[in-house]
């Protein structure tokens, strides 16, 4: 029966998560239901008098097995009833192996979905379509049947976010009665440790002074062996033990220094992790040499606070989370306007406050370990002030700078042969990073990002040039310029393409491929980063990650004309990281870019 | 007789007095002390993002009991329980403090965010809507600013720019 309870107690808490997400931006004019569910439309067109839909509705809505492939445009619907096959462009379909027609073509959307009709398939799926004129809202009558069908689909978590399998815990795995395994140590500031639990178990924990201690009792819960005693003698826990208690209770006593709170969080196959309280003490209040205010305390490690601003009488409240204060409570009167005075006491049991009473702003930047203390750095003055102050700075350092010279070189007596494919166009080719800025690093042979753009760059300058192009690099050379002040220059010479060349990098060493961000407020943009990432792919043969629509980019954002970030390959990956550092296989990504700019001024120029 | 009447009242008020004090000391020592935990069944979940083993999507990790702000910078912190997924914060990042605004939070890190950071568009996208959706996965919060020792900056590695504040971005979101 847990099991079952589980499952649905998982299923409803990842749809709790899918509804809470839900309900953003809706670009469509009506309302969509499928039964009583309303249906989050990211995006919908109507062709030939067809409303078309993305089909990862069915999936996300519906249960349906959907599997999308936006290189080819095949796409496949799976309902019980029947499987449906098809291809972007082609409104011919097969329906469990038979031909069929539907009233308009799918087609591969901007955002990475497959459109596809939706009367077509709620016909399939033998349910109507109806459409409340007056309130325009579109919306798929459910049978019973149907409604199960959805129902179950849910349950055995197929509708909405997905956690993968390795993350589902294997329900069918736990035993009837909970087991307790082992008591592992694993320290840290927190005193971590993990208490392993195998099934879900009632639980009780609380302290106990003289001596100092807290406890956790398990209600119904098997051992699996005696629980050996562990001598820990770290600053918090001196020793864990545990044993039975009674019949039903197994104890677990942690030994303490000193009493002090602690948070216990559940795995969800049942074992407990339990932290302790960061320790705080001592507490003062000092400016240093630049006359910043610091307020100075001792910890066994720097604590996250949580700061509020207060009004009338106004003060600055610090919350430190999960922290014991162990000097007990007090208050430092200072008298240094803006400051009046310091008081920190325990909160809560997991919250250690300061609360500085002031006459005017003042607000914590950041914290410096000196000496074994950690002090907080203020600023006099509120956020936005300080921000300000920050970008004045700024300014100041950059009018110092010698500036970088963005006169775009264009060599006025070149004779360019108008036959050419690119004959008079201007090309901003842009290598990421540079100078300074070394980009991201190889795993293995450590290449800078920076090193391998340049080069590339250079060899696609050339060949734009002998198609005809007037190139101009954003950098010719390893200098450093801000990747904000790059859409800029493009602007600046009226450029009718923008090429950011990148190298990528991702956690582990197994991730390749070359892929091609756009902004997605253009169509223009979509096309141009669709043709350089389908020409390289052909040219160079790796691994296709297909194009991403971004809106926060800072190189592409501000760009007047067509943009593309093209990332050619992976330098975590080992063969990638050494492919790219070859001049051979840089000379053959500048070919492929050089065929996707051609491609596109052919189709769209 | 009648002499003696107030002064017996009051011995029964001061033991009145005493019960009573003994009773609430026991009540409060208990709500300081023994905290009663229920089972699992009838607990929230929440999800922390992480970054997927080879497609640089987010995946979503279960964590059992009550969410809380600060419980979700610590398990970003922390990274993820799964040998599966990979951390979306560089190692040694740690959050100095947090604010909120409304549906605005503020978060300052330190310099480890941005001197630790691997590079590359993939890895910067999981750092950065890996933070912004575990963090607005709290229904009052719309918003995050990422501040570096107190300081706004452009951008982690060079591409995503994070001088404003940033929206939840679901399409990063996949489990395939």
């Amino acid at each position: 029966m847990g099991n079952r309870g589980l499952r649905f107690f998982f299923a409803l808490s990842v749809l709790t998560i899918v509804l809470l997400s839900a309900g953003v931006g809706c670009d469509a004019a009506f309302r969509f239901y499928i039964g009583d569910q309303e249906v989050d439309l990211v995006e919908s067109l109507v062709v030939n008098g067809n409303i078309l839909i993305p089909v990862s509705v069915f999936e996300q809505y519906m249960g349906a097995e959907v599997e999308t492939n936006l290189e080819s445009g095949e796409l496949t619907i799976s309902f019980p009833m029947f499987t449906l096959t098809g291809q972007a462009g082609s409104n011919r379909v097969l329906v469990n192996g038979e031909e069929q027609i539907m009233g308009a073509a799918p087609q591969v959307s901007r955002n990475g979905d497959i459109m596809v009709p939706l009367r077509f398939i709620v016909d399939l799926l033998g349910l109507r379509l109806n459409f409340d004129t007056k309130q325009a809202i579109l919306y798929i009558v459910l049978t019973e049947e149907m409604a199960d069908w959805i129902a179950s689909r849910r349950e055995s978590g197929r509708v909405g976010i997905q956690l993968p399998d390795f993350l589902e815990p294997d329900f069918s795995d736990l035993p009837e009665t909970p087991v307790l395994n082992e008591i592992v140590f694993m320290g840290g500031p927190r005193s971590r440790v993990f208490v392993d639990v195998k099934g879900f178990s009632v639980y009780h924990s609380f302290l106990l002074t003289n001596p100092d201690r807290m406890v956790i009792d398990l209600a119904d819960v098997e051992l699996k062996g005696p629980i050996p005693t562990q001598e820990i003698n770290d600053s918090i826990v001196k020793r864990i033990r545990g044993d039975r208690f009674d019949e039903r209770t197994v104890r677990i006593v942690f030994e303490l220094n000193r009493a002090t709170d602690y948070q216990i969080s559940q795995w969800p196959d049942g074992g407990l992790e339990v932290e302790f309280n960061y320790q705080m003490s001592g507490i003062g209040y000092y400016r240093d040499d630049q006359q910043n205010p610091r307020i100075w305390f001792e910890a066994n490690e720097q604590p996250t606070f949580r700061v509020q601003l207060l009004p009338s009488p106004m003060r600055l409240v610090l919350d430190f989370q999960y922290t014991t204060l162990l000097s007990g409570a007090r208050e430092i009167l200072v008298s240094d306007p803006p400051l009046r005075s310091i008081r920190v006491s325990q909160n809560t049991p997991s919250v250690t406050r300061i609360v500085l009473d002031l006459d005017s702003p003042m607000i914590p930047v950041n914290v410096e370990e000196v000496n074994g203390r950690y002090e907080i750095i203020l600023f006099e003055g509120t956020e936005e002030e300080y921000q300000r102050k920050l970008a004045q700075e700024a300014e100041q350092q950059v009018l110092q700078e010698q500036p970088v010279d963005f006169t775009p070189l264009v060599p006025a007596d070149r004779e360019i042969d108008d036959s050419l494919p690119l004959a008079h166009r201007i090309i901003v080719v842009d290598p990421g990073h540079g100078g300074s800025d070394p980009g991201t690093i190889g795993t293995f042979l450590g290449v800078f990002e920076k090193d391998i753009v340049l080069p590339i760059s250079l060899e696609l300058g050339r060949l734009l040039e002998e198609n005809g192009a007037t190139v101009i690099y954003t950098r010719g050379a390893d200098y450093y310029v801000s990747h904000f002040d790059r859409a800029p220059i493009a602007n600046a010479v009226n450029a009718e393409v923008l090429i950011s060349i990148h190298a990528n990098s991702y956690e582990g060493t197994t991730a390749k491929g070359v892929e091609t961000l756009y902004n997605p407020l253009y169509l223009e943009n979509f096309r141009f980063a669709q043709a350089i990432q389908n020409e390289l792919i052909n040219h160079i043969g790796a691994v296709n990650r297909g194009v991403r629509p971004r809106t926060d980019l800072n190189v592409l954002n501000n760009a007047n004309m067509p943009a593309a970030l093209v990332e050619v390959g992976f330098v975590s990956h080992p063969e990638e990281e050494a492919m790219l550092n070859d001049p051979e296989y840089q000379k053959r990504i500048a070919e492929g870019l050089l065929m996707g700019i051609l491609t596109f001024f052919r189709n769209y120029r | 007789m009648i002499g003696r009447c107030p002064f017996a009242m009051a011995r029964y008020k001061v033991w009145a007095a005493v019960i009573l004090l003994i009773v609430s000391v026991c009540f409060l020592a208990r709500l300081a002390f023994v905290r009663p935990e229920l089972p699992a069944f009838g607990r929230q979940l929440w999800v922390v993002y992480f970054g997927s083993g080879e497609d640089a999507y987010l995946v979503p990790e279960p964590r059992v009991g009550p969410p809380a702000v600060e419980g979700r910078l610590e398990a970003l912190v922390q990274g993820p329980r799964s040998q599966h997924l990979n951390p979306v914060l560089p190692p040694g990042t740690k959050v100095i403090s947090y604010q909120i605004e409304g549906n605005l939070i503020i978060v300052n890190f330190n310099s480890a965010l941005v001197e630790n950071h691997p590079g590359g568009s993939a890895s910067e996208l999981i750092t950065v809507y890996g933070l912004v959706n575990t963090l607005t996965e709290d229904p009052s919060l719309d918003f995050v600013q990422i501040l570096v020792e107190g300081r706004r900056i452009m951008t982690i590695a060079g591409h995503v720019d994070v001088s404003q504040p940033l929206r939840r971005d679901e399409s990063l979101i996949g489990a395939r």
